[in-house]
């Protein structure tokens, strides 16, 4: 086990900066999520890590000793890769044990601990079996286990759950969660979906264009996005953005007034803010059926998820989700309120506006 | 759909359509390889000779069959033969896929590299006997004087029948290598880079991984190359001809080189026939292998 350290690390191919001058500190056992959309530089940061890619300028370290000159074999990282990534010549208990005897370990040593891994993995039943023969599912756990039966000082796991069926994934997810807390590895991984690294994640490192948009935990995230780009990445569905003007004491969507709480209303003054953004999630953006107070929207369509309705709506051209009643009719007019200490304002450059 | 086809009216049974479908092939390929085979069985069991149609040919049943068998000058041309495909096959695989390996790796002018060594595949091989007996010439042959650099003597590598073996060994590998170059880089680049890479991560050194994982699933491509390499080799006359034209004496024939002599040189065609049809029975047999090979590997995909 170790800490990680990423020291303004950037990789660049030919033009094309890949890598940003990211610097991260990684604790000893914490398992961090790179989150991104593809091409955002999450895959080559860890391959970074991994030794599988050069850095062109920066640094990484291990338990504060500087490894980019090392090979992978030598920095002692283990690797789950999306797809295949089993060696489809061996057992998986062949498998299990190969970075084990890559390395020159024989005899009963290697027996006990691919049999441990096989019952942290519940995979006693296939070890015989050949990696064709498995579902997707247990050919992961399989990988897994191979990562970590060696105990490396970092696992790196590359979108190591996106090959599996949504219905595995989310059990997959909690048995993943569960492995790292128990056998307490520095863990990084890197996924594109947004649910997956807010249910996995102590800390969130959010990238795009080879950069780092925001870190936090996933709470923090979540309510406290940096900027639109974070608001619109994460959450689902995601978070209404809806674009305001202000004049003076007024905002005003589309010729009607908001109504916006007074701190708010006094730091969009205090900076100058012309054009702002209001953010809203759709659990905080409410519709009352033929309601007096606040936005005057129709109701497009709406749909249950059994507990909740949720409307489509436009305000100002954008489309919008929120939180509606029962007893609405669809095509009348519903008064939109949002939620005021779940509100978001975002500046013309897109930067949240904190009050 | 199942009873739409069922009430569609047919001229004529499905048997006969599929028939008359597969007759223009089957018949090409009777005539190209039923008839001829048959007439080669038919020649191996008389006494004929094609100069002499005149002397009639006379039935002598499986005489030709065991004389051959029976005739030690015969024995020696196989086991020469073995001798040579045994040398030619290992030198041509060490080196094929070694440099295959090489290959994988991303250096400059890689493409460029490759083409080349792809080249000596490509001449005739009576090009290539006659570039090699060149230069393989005692008195002013280029490796003669190559090796006369190191302090070493006049080596007669064409004269003497175990230098010519391997005279002939070399420019037979040197001409064959290519193609087990060409099918090894295929096999090597066919396994996914994620496994090399998972490979690597796992603290394989690159000869645990190359024998552990790039060797065993290259496996299949390289039992292909290795079985056709083996037939080839099995009838290789051409090197021979052009650079010992089977000297000194007899001793660098190989069964083809004989086959040939025996049927064009001293026209004795039923014994020609006979040792053709018991060169046929040796490759079928290596090419039931080959096939039953590449069926498994089918059904692996």
């Amino acid at each position: 086990m170790a800490d990680v350290e990423l020291d303004t690390l950037s990789v660049r191919f030919g033009d094309v900066v890949a890598v940003d001058e990211v610097s991260l500190a990684i604790g000893d056992g914490d398992f961090i999520v790179l989150l991104g959309p593809s091409g955002c530089g999450k895959t080559t940061t860890l391959r970074c890590v991994a030794g599988l890619e050069q850095a062109t300028s920066g640094r990484i370290r291990f338990d504060g000793d500087s490894v980019e000159r090392l090979s992978p074999r030598e920095r002692e990282v283990a690797m789950v890769f999306q797809f295949v990534s089993l060696y489809p010549n061996m057992s998986v208990r062949e498998n299990i044990a190969f970075p084990l005897r890559a390395r020159g370990e024989r005899g009963a040593s290697v027996i006990d601990k691919v049999n441990r891994m096989a019952k942290v993995f519940d995979l006693s039943s296939v070890l015989d079996k050949r990696p064709r023969a498995l579902p997707p599912g247990t050919w992961q756990k399989a990988s897994l286990a191979r990562a970590v039966v060696r105990e490396p000082k970092v696992l790196l796991l590359d979108e190591p759950l996106s090959a599996i069926d949504e219905q595995f994934r989310e059990e997959m997810r909690w048995e993943l969660r569960h492995i790292q807390k128990e056998l307490g590895m520095t863990t990084i991984h890197v996924t594109h979906d947004q649910r997956e690294a807010m249910s996995l994640a102590d800390r969130v490192i959010l990238m795009r264009d080879g950069g780092i948009v925001q870190e936090g935990s996933p709470t923090e995230l979540y309510d406290q996005p940096e900027d639109l780009f974070a608001a619109h990445f994460i959450g689902s569905p995601g978070m209404n953005l809806i674009p305001a003007t202000v004049e003076g004491a007024i905002v005003k969507i589309d010729d009607q007034t908001l109504v916006l709480p007074d701190r708010a209303k006094d730091v969009l003054r205090s900076n100058k803010v012309e054009n702002v953004t209001i953010g809203a999630r759709p659990h905080d953006t409410l519709l009352a059926a033929g309601g007096e107070s606040g936005l005057s929207v129709a109701v497009l369509s709406v749909l249950s998820n059994g507990r909740e309705n949720y409307a489509d709506f436009k305000i100002g051209g954008i489309p919008c989700k929120g939180l509606i009643a029962d007893g609405y009719a669809l095509d009348e007019r519903a008064s939109v309120t949002f939620n005021p200490s779940a509100l978001l304002l975002f500046d013309g450059t897109g930067r949240r506006i904190g009050f | 759909m199942a009873n739409a086809r069922r009430q569609v009216p047919r001229a004529m049974p499905d048997g006969l359509v599929c028939g008359l479908f597969l007759a223009p092939s089957l018949a090409v390929l009777s005539l190209m390889v039923v008839y001829p085979f048959l007439s080669l069985l038919y020649y191996s069991t008389l006494r004929f000779s094609v100069l002499r149609p005149a002397q009639g040919s006379e039935s002598v049943g499986m005489l030709n069959y065991t004389s051959l068998l029976t005739d030690d000058a015969i024995w020696d041309r196989f086991i020469f033969t073995g001798q040579f495909v045994l040398a030619t096959v290992v030198v041509q695989f060490v080196i094929g896929i070694a440099v295959a390996y090489a290959f994988t790796r991303d250096f400059k002018g890689r493409d460029l590299l490759f083409t080349l060594a792809l080249l000596p595949m490509m001449l005739c091989p009576i090009v290539v006997g006659f570039l090699w007996r060149y230069m393989f010439n005692s008195e002013w042959g280029v490796i003669n004087y190559l090796i006369s650099l190191f302090g070493i003597g006049k080596v007669d590598w064409l004269g003497v029948a175990d230098n010519a073996l391997w005279a002939v060994v070399i420019a037979d590998a040197w001409m064959w290598t290519p193609f087990v170059i060409l099918l090894a880089t295929a096999a090597f680049r066919g396994i996914p880079k994620d496994i090399q890479e998972s490979a690597d991560i796992d603290g394989a050194s690159p000869a645990y991984r190359f024998f552990r994982i790039t060797l065993p699933l290259s496996a299949p491509i390289l039992l292909i190359a290795f079985l056709l390499r083996l037939i080839d080799a099995f009838k290789q006359s051409d090197l021979f001809l052009a650079m010992t034209g089977g000297g000194p004496g007899s001793e660098t024939e190989t069964v083809s080189f004989r086959l040939g002599k025996i049927a064009f040189s001293y026209f004795y065609t039923g014994d020609a026939s006979a040792l053709a049809v018991i060169l046929l029975v040796i490759i079928i047999g290596l090419s039931m292998i080959l096939v039953r090979h590449l069926n498994r590997v089918k059904d692996q995909r």
